[in-house]
Order: structure tokens, then sequence, then C-alpha cells
């Protein structure tokens, strides 16, 4: 019990550290969830990816969408603890054709993609359930 | 030994309340784990708290009793819920844009920044937030229990503010098509591409029907009202806004009979309950604003509900059929239901239980 408080004090510390400053891809200026603001950008990045064997996390979000402000303290801590995975947000207001690519139809839709293709998704809050697809597809 | 045995006893009773896929934890507490995870389910004993006051809920009501609990130094718990009822914390008013009717803000205020600000508030003076939803209560002694996944609180005294949810219809199609089409909150789900540029429909009569019919123009081709009767209840200035609107049309006297299509909802069956005349409708989408329920299954009946699930509280006050629980908010007011009166009521909640609180430590001849 201790082991894991001591753990999650130290993800919480990790994400509540300074966060670097620079290019405009770090979601408030947190590493670990790569936010896009633009389709180039966007298209260029999903496009390197294609050929590895990584694993992505697309999470669809929408600025005043409350499950998602909710999930986002989880996607991070995610994000921070599955380092070999890649997570990317986007705001499907900002680009309206990605997420109409993605068929997303409800906020937050967390797409899992690998190679290019979707190998599974989550739509709703759903935190345990994310986790466990991601522990699931990530090797 | 005894208190080992107690806690084992209490872990089981959570455990039964959980509709969550969680691992089981009484087979956690006697395995060793190797790598620590992220999710709940692997911690192993509750955690203990103890507090004078403790609070349920995560909205108006329920930040505004923190707000003064924490200023009367009563520290305060406060469990906002982790998508309990399947709303974030900040309740329903995160379910909605702009709150142009809560005082204080003539620019108006998104719904989400309102309860941000709340929440902020609280945590200013001290109130200990946990992102947690409650499982079960115990009322039926004082000091009262509340659960969660990971904690048991014992509290002297409990403030019920956990709000309402929204109403959703039932009609062929309608599970099928839930999350494909079909919502209960337009703010949430409207502006997803599947529904840009499309006709999209709204079902109700009140002012969050002609808020959200609104906010959809936005986004789709065209909005149509259904309503089962042939006027609405919503205030003037919003049926007069919805009516303005080119982009919306009112289908009167009309209910939803069947919801079709493929991967997304294509279109509704609509039947005038007047004339029994079935029509197409062709839509991409369909939103429910009929109305809420009130979030009070929790309790598991150990507080005094009317007929229509709401709690129960003394005209005047908002004391409960148990001295020392109070309740404030959207689930003990059926009339009103407006962020303004269940901030109004929560102040009230946390006055109330802080008077009780210094009547039972006059009793027991407490100091604090």
């Amino acid at each position: 019990m201790g082991a894991v408080l001591s753990y999650m004090g130290s993800i919480l510390s990790y994400l509540f550290g300074a966060s670097p400053a620079g290019e405009d891809s770090a979601v408030d200026g947190q590493p670990g969830v790569t936010a896009f603001h633009s389709s180039a950008r966007w298209q260029l990045h999903f496009n390197s990816i294609k050929n590895t064997t990584q694993l992505m996390v697309i999470d669809f979000a929408a600025s005043w969408c409350g499950p998602c402000k909710a999930m986002e303290p989880a996607v991070h801590a995610m994000a921070a603890k599955f380092t070999d995975v890649e997570f990317a947000k986007i705001d499907v207001d900002e680009l309206p054709d990605v997420a109409q690519e993605f068929g997303v139809q409800a906020m937050p839709t967390f797409v899992l993609v690998k190679k290019g293709n979707e190998v599974d998704r989550i739509v709703g809050a759903q935190k345990e359930e994310l986790q466990r697809k991601i522990e699931k597809h990530r090797r | 030994m005894n208190q080992t045995r107690n806690r084992l006893k209490s872990l089981f009773r959570a455990r039964n309340f959980l509709g969550l896929a969680t691992t089981s934890i009484v087979a956690a507490s006697f395995s060793t784990t190797a790598t620590p995870k992220l999710a709940t389910g692997s911690f192993t004993a509750m955690e203990e708290l103890n507090t004078r006051v403790c609070i349920i809920g995560s909205g108006p009501a329920a930040h505004t009793a923190a707000i003064y609990a924490s200023r009367a130094e009563l520290k305060p718990i406060l469990f906002e819920g982790w998508m309990a009822n399947d709303i974030a914390p900040g309740g329903q008013l995160t379910t909605t844009t702009d709150v142009e009717n809560f005082p204080g803000f003539p620019e108006g205020i998104m719904g989400g920044d309102l309860t941000e600000k709340f929440r902020a508030q609280s945590v200013r003076f001290g109130t200990q937030v946990y992102t947690e939803t409650v499982t079960k209560v115990n009322f039926s002694k004082a000091p009262f229990e509340i659960f969660t996944d990971s904690k048991r609180v014992v509290a002297d005294s409990v403030i019920v503010a956990t709000g309402a949810v929204a109403k959703k219809l039932n009609f062929a199609g309608s599970d099928t098509f839930w999350n494909r089409g079909i919502s209960a909150c337009a703010v949430c789900d409207g502006a997803a591409p599947i529904f840009r540029e499309k006709p999209l429909a709204v079902i109700g009569g009140g002012d969050s029907a002609m808020e959200e019919a609104n906010f959809l123009t936005k986004y789709g081709s065209k909005v149509y009202i259904i309503h089962r009767r042939d006027s609405f209840r919503a205030s003037k200035i919003m049926q007069s806004r919805a009516l303005s609107n080119p982009k919306i049309e009112v289908i009167w006297n009309s209910a939803v009979e069947e919801a079709y299509g493929e991967r997304v909802v294509g279109g509704l069956r609509v039947k005038n309950v007047v004339t029994g005349e079935v029509s197409d409708l062709k839509v991409n989408g369909l939103f429910f604003a009929i109305g809420h329920e009130p979030a009070t299954r929790f309790l598991d009946g150990q507080l005094e509900l009317d007929s229509d699930g709401y709690v129960v509280t003394t005209p005047g006050t908002t004391k409960t059929s148990v001295r020392g629980v109070f309740a404030a908010g959207d689930v003990q007011d059926k009339k009103y239901r407006q962020a303004i009166t269940a901030a109004g009521t929560g102040c009230m909640a946390a006055l109330d239980a802080e008077h009780y609180l210094q009547e039972i430590g006059a009793q027991e001849g407490k100091s604090d």
C-alpha cells in the first residue's frame, strides 16, 4: 500500500513539476500528451508513426466537455506511466476533419491506432476500460 | 483482530454496491503485486477518515455548503464523484454552455468555468475534495458512515447534494443508437462532426430544450424540437429565442416512436399524439432535454423520499428525516432547480449542520 502511494505521489509530482517550454505541441506544457492544432501537423505526425509498431492513443475532446476534463488527469497519468505509448489530443472543434475521418460521435472518444490502423476505441470517460485496452494493445 | 474483521466486513459491503468491473479487492488484500497498478481495485485496505461534516456532491449546492463549512473551520470532506451518474464533477452545469442567469456574471459564463470556480473557492478555504463516487452510506446511527471504493468516512453530519440526472426516453432503437446519434446532452455531443450540417432533433419543452436547440443550430443544418404538448413551459425569453431561430422547426403534440438507421441514427418515426398519425423524420442526431431524476438511489432508502424520488426536507430548512443529515440542491428541489437556488440551499445546509454540531457538542459536553 505504501509502495503504491509513493508511486502515485511520484506521478503527481511529475505531473505538477516544471513543464518544458518550447513547441506548441505539449498540452498545458506537460510532456506525455501531444496536442495538435493543425491538420497538417497532425497528418505529418500520423504518417511518421505509421511505420512503427508503437501504439498511439488519440484523445478526441472538446473544450466544454465535462467528461473530457474529468478524464484529463487520468490520461496524463497513463501517458506518464506508459512511456512506450504515444498520446495525442485533438480538439474536435479545431480539427473537425480529423474527427470526422475517425467517425467521432461523442466526446471523449479514445481511438487506439497501430501502424496506421485502428485497433480499438473507447467512447466515454471510462478510465479503467481505457487503461485495460492500452495494456492489451501496447506490445 | 476484531478491527481487521470489521474492516473486511465493510470491504465486502462496499463491493456489493459497485456497478464497476474492478478486480476483487478481497483477493488483492492477500496477494502481492509486483508492479503497482494505476487503476482502483488494487489498493488493499480502506482508508479511514473522520470529519465533522461530509458533503456528497459537486455542484453549486455542494460547493457553497463546502465554502461555508470550511470557513466555519469544520474541515469538511467533499466527494465530487468520478463520473457519478455519467456526469463529470461539477454536475449538471458541466453539461451546459452559457449560463446567463447566475448572478455576478453580467457577460455570462460557461457552465464548466463556473463549476471550476466553485471548486477553487471550496478548496481555497480548506475543503478536502476527493474525486471519488460514494457507493454506500450508513445513516442508521451517529456518527454516520460514507463509503467509496477506497475510503470509509465517519462523519458527525452529512450534507447530501447529489443533484439530478438527465432523463432519457425508451423507444425502439433508443438503446441501439445510444451514443450513436442519440444523447442526453446536446452540449457534450452536439459538436461532434458526425452531426455537422445534418438535421437534428431535440425532445423537450423547457428552458433546457430551448437552449440546447439553439446551441445545436450552430452545428446542424436544421433542428427540430419535438414536444408532446401544444405549448412550451420554457420562459418567454427562451421560447422566443428558439421560435425566432430560422433553423428551428417545432413539431407539436408529438412523440418519438422509433429511431432507425445504420451505423448512426438515420431517422425517426414520430407520432402525433392528437391525430395518431405517424410520420417519418430524417435526422442524424436526437437529444433528450426532458428533465431530470434526483440521484438518490445510493441512499438505499435511508432518507425519506417523496413519490418522485426527491429527498424530503422540512420546509424552510435542509433537515431530512435523519437528524444530522441535510440535503441541498436539486436532490431535494423539484420546484426551482436553478444553480442559484441550489447554491442558496447549500449555504443553508452548512449553517444547519453547524448549528446541529453545536447542539450535539453541547449535549455531550464536548469542546472543540
